[in-house]
């Protein structure tokens, strides 16, 4: 009788302790919790497009310039990546009646239709779109483009001369969607081409297919294959996580039929992947737009409308091989880095690729064509509907070197 | 030449689409429907890419991949079969589940959100100068013995009565819950097979979205097929063909805006064949019920 009254008693205390102690928990909080401190931090969201993270290029490095903002510049980063398309809008809406963060950059091209609908409803958000524009001026929205074709024109030169190297004279390109960047790299790249062309009386065969996905590297593979049958020596894998294939089509070209041929990466130096095969990789500074457009919040120099990266500003280029160091010494990190590999050693593989594959005659147009175009002598044209991009396209086909140029002439 | 190549570039994307739609077929022969074929697919793809990458061994890659298959049929089939649960239900948590381990398990192991490193893969046999895997011939292979087993022997009639008419079968002898659920487990393993060729065949790696949807084209080659693997080969095959030529069509018309257009040619193509061929479709009768013993 006694003990059982004891327990009860006990199990009562206990209970009451809970209570207790929640009850003061909950008063107390108020106190304990730090009041707002001196200067609020800045806070950034990025929001990814569907692609998400970890398709080693264009994703990963707007992820790049964003941590080195947070690090650099003491700003508060979150990510977030919509689950499909349906999912974009409500989540921009949705951060921006949050009121939460002083700056939301969109990366890719696909925000542009949800920021368009939600931009004029949030006047005191600010946005940075980039890699694509709405075509429209807000106070609060900066649009960061890239000059691609300046970058691919250049990749263009070099894979054609590449071409000459490994015993033909195709290059090919595998592109994601039919979307306005991948317009700009067609022009560049086929300008490139054409160029060389023009300079060398070389002829070039020039093939450009678009896979309509930036995700599934199996298609990319498939595609990449048929390519290589049409005679491919080089392939400029712009199409994201798809032409992870490309890479992987280019090694087993080699071990199948043992002809060598290589791919050229883009957005991130990618060479690491497989240095054996990949000699250069096209740069598009997502990283350092993104920095741009969160430096222009924090230091307060923001400025609405357009503003378009290229040779000149270190927005696009290609990797020289400090770069392909960094990005090997990122992936020997997470051991990602193929088995017998070391950063120095694919730095080292890619050098020799480079010296054997691009001679110094396709350098030396290389550097005249870059000085033209950080000299400001010729700037190219950007497309603005679908239409303007294809008449591009068959004028270059056609050698008219000058229909792609908005500025100066080369012929 | 060209059409040769073309012929042989189909059996690639072939593959996978015929394991999955062959497990399928012998699973809802039984009565039971697992539309998570995408889901095993994907982990699969994953179990045999960490395994291939980690030992170098493609054998055990394939085992594991297969032993995967198998454990996600155990859990379909309880769930299914054993628990009455709701199968679409359950098949539709499993491609939910699977995409979300994929994730972390490459944020785990490598630290990257997309794609494993490359890992080692298949080697390929060459005949007539093309290489091709040997899974491709398995592959057939296994498709014609499943058509063997469902309408050649006893074993399969029976398994066919336990999606056609359970109560009858039962008065027969057949323990239908067993029946059915080693036909899930069966039909789950198979589609694990296809998850090892996209990952240690196909692609080399594994990426987050490495099935792409390939799960579900292989559930529309069931219907397709009319539940039969012979057929199932034709319209893998068919849909394979139609694939390559789509490319080889984007790539030689340098047409843009015609991709588009060419990348529904392996649906179309695929669609008129059934219209056209194989007629009316007919479903098991007692596909996705579960069996309530009275």
């Amino acid at each position: 009788m006694l003990k059982a009254q004891i327990g009860k008693i006990v199990v009562i205390a206990i209970v009451l302790l809970i209570i207790g102690v929640a009850v003061g928990y909950f008063i107390l909080k108020p106190v304990t919790t730090p009041t707002p401190t001196v200067a609020k931090k800045v806070e950034v969201a990025v929001l990814f497009d569907v692609g998400g993270r970890g398709d080693l290029s264009f994703n990963d490095m707007a992820w790049l310039g964003a941590e080195r903002a947070s690090k650099e510049l003491g700003v508060e980063v979150s990510f977030l990546t919509p689950k499909s398309l349906a999912d974009m809008k409500p989540l921009l809406e949705q951060l921006s009646k949050s009121k939460k963060y002083d700056l939301l950059v969109l990366v890719g091209f696909l925000w542009t239709t949800p920021l368009n609908e939600t931009a004029d409803k949030f006047p005191d958000q600010k946005f940075a779109l980039i890699d694509a524009t709405t075509g429209i001026v807000r106070p609060n929205e900066v649009d960061i483009l890239f000059r691609e074709q300046e970058c691919a024109s250049l990749i263009g030169v070099i894979a054609s001369g590449m071409a000459y190297e490994l015993g033909g004279n195709t290059i090919a390109a595998l592109a994601g969607m039919d979307i306005p960047p991948l317009w700009k790299f067609h022009i560049g790249y086929l300008f490139g081409a054409k160029y060389f062309e023009a300079k060398t009386g070389k002829k070039v065969n020039f093939l450009w297919v678009y896979t309509g996905t930036f995700t599934d590297p199996a298609t990319g593979k498939q595609y990449t294959m048929q390519l290589l049958e049409q005679g491919a020596k080089g392939v400029y894998g712009l199409a994201g996580a798809t032409h992870l294939g490309t890479f992987e089509a280019v090694k087993a070209w080699e071990t199948e039929r043992g002809e060598k041929v290589s791919a050229i990466g883009q957005d991130a130096s990618q060479e690491w992947i497989d240095p054996y095969h990949i000699p250069l990789s096209g740069a598009k500074r997502v990283d350092v737009a993104v920095y741009t457009a969160i430096e222009m919040v924090v230091k307060g120099t923001w400025k609405e409308g357009i503003i378009t990266l290229g040779l000149k500003e270190g927005g696009v280029g290609i990797w020289d091989l400090d770069g392909v160091r960094w990005f090997a010494e990122q992936a020997a990190e997470a051991g990602r880095l193929a088995e017998g590999l070391t950063p120095d050693k694919a730095v080292e593989i890619v050098k020799g690729l480079r010296e054997k594959y691009i001679k110094s005659y396709v350098w030396d147009l290389v550097n005249e064509l870059k000085k033209m175009i950080v000299e400001g002598k010729i700037a190219f044209k950007t497309p603005m509907t679908h239409d303007e991009y294809v008449k591009i396209i068959e004028e270059l086909k056609k050698g008219n070197l000058d229909a792609a140029l908005a500025k100066g002439s080369v012929s | 030449m060209f059409v040769a190549d073309l012929l042989i570039m189909a059996l690639t994307p072939m593959v996978p689409l015929l394991l999955g739609a062959v497990g399928e077929i012998i699973t809802e022969r039984a009565g039971v429907v697992n539309i998570g074929i995408e889901g095993i697919f994907l982990l699969s793809a994953l179990t045999s890419a960490v395994v291939s990458f980690y030992t170098g061994n493609v054998t055990l890659a394939i085992l594991v991949g297969l032993a995967t298959g198998a454990v996600v049929g155990v859990l379909h089939g309880i769930i299914s079969v054993y628990l009455r649960g709701d199968q679409i239900v359950s098949g539709v948590g499993l491609n939910l589940f699977a995409y979300g381990i994929g994730v972390i398990t490459l944020i785990t192991l490598w630290n990257t959100f997309g794609n494993s490193p490359p890992v080692k893969t298949v080697p390929k046999i060459s005949i007539a100068g093309r290489p091709i895997s040997p899974l491709t011939f398995i592959t057939i292979a296994i498709a014609i013995a499943a058509w063997y087993f469902l309408f050649k022997t006893n074993a399969g009639l029976r398994l066919r009565a336990c999606g056609e008419d359970p109560r009858a079968a039962e008065a027969m002898g057949v323990n239908i819950m067993r029946v059915r659920f080693l036909a899930t487990i069966l039909g789950a393993t198979l589609a694990g097979l296809g998850g090892v060729y996209l990952s240690v065949d196909w692609v080399g790696q594994f990426t987050k979205e490495i099935s792409a949807g390939r799960g579900f084209i292989a559930l529309a080659n069931v219907a397709f097929s009319n539940w039969n693997p012979l057929l199932a080969i034709i319209g893998a095959y068919i849909f394979g063909f139609f694939d390559a030529s789509a490319i080889y069509l984007s790539i030689t018309s340098a047409q843009p805006i015609l991709t588009y257009l060419f990348k529904a040619i392996p649906y179309l193509g695929t669609l008129a064949v059934a219209a056209i061929f194989v007629g009316r479709a007919r479903i098991p009768a007692a596909l996705g019920k579960p069996y309530i013993k009275e």
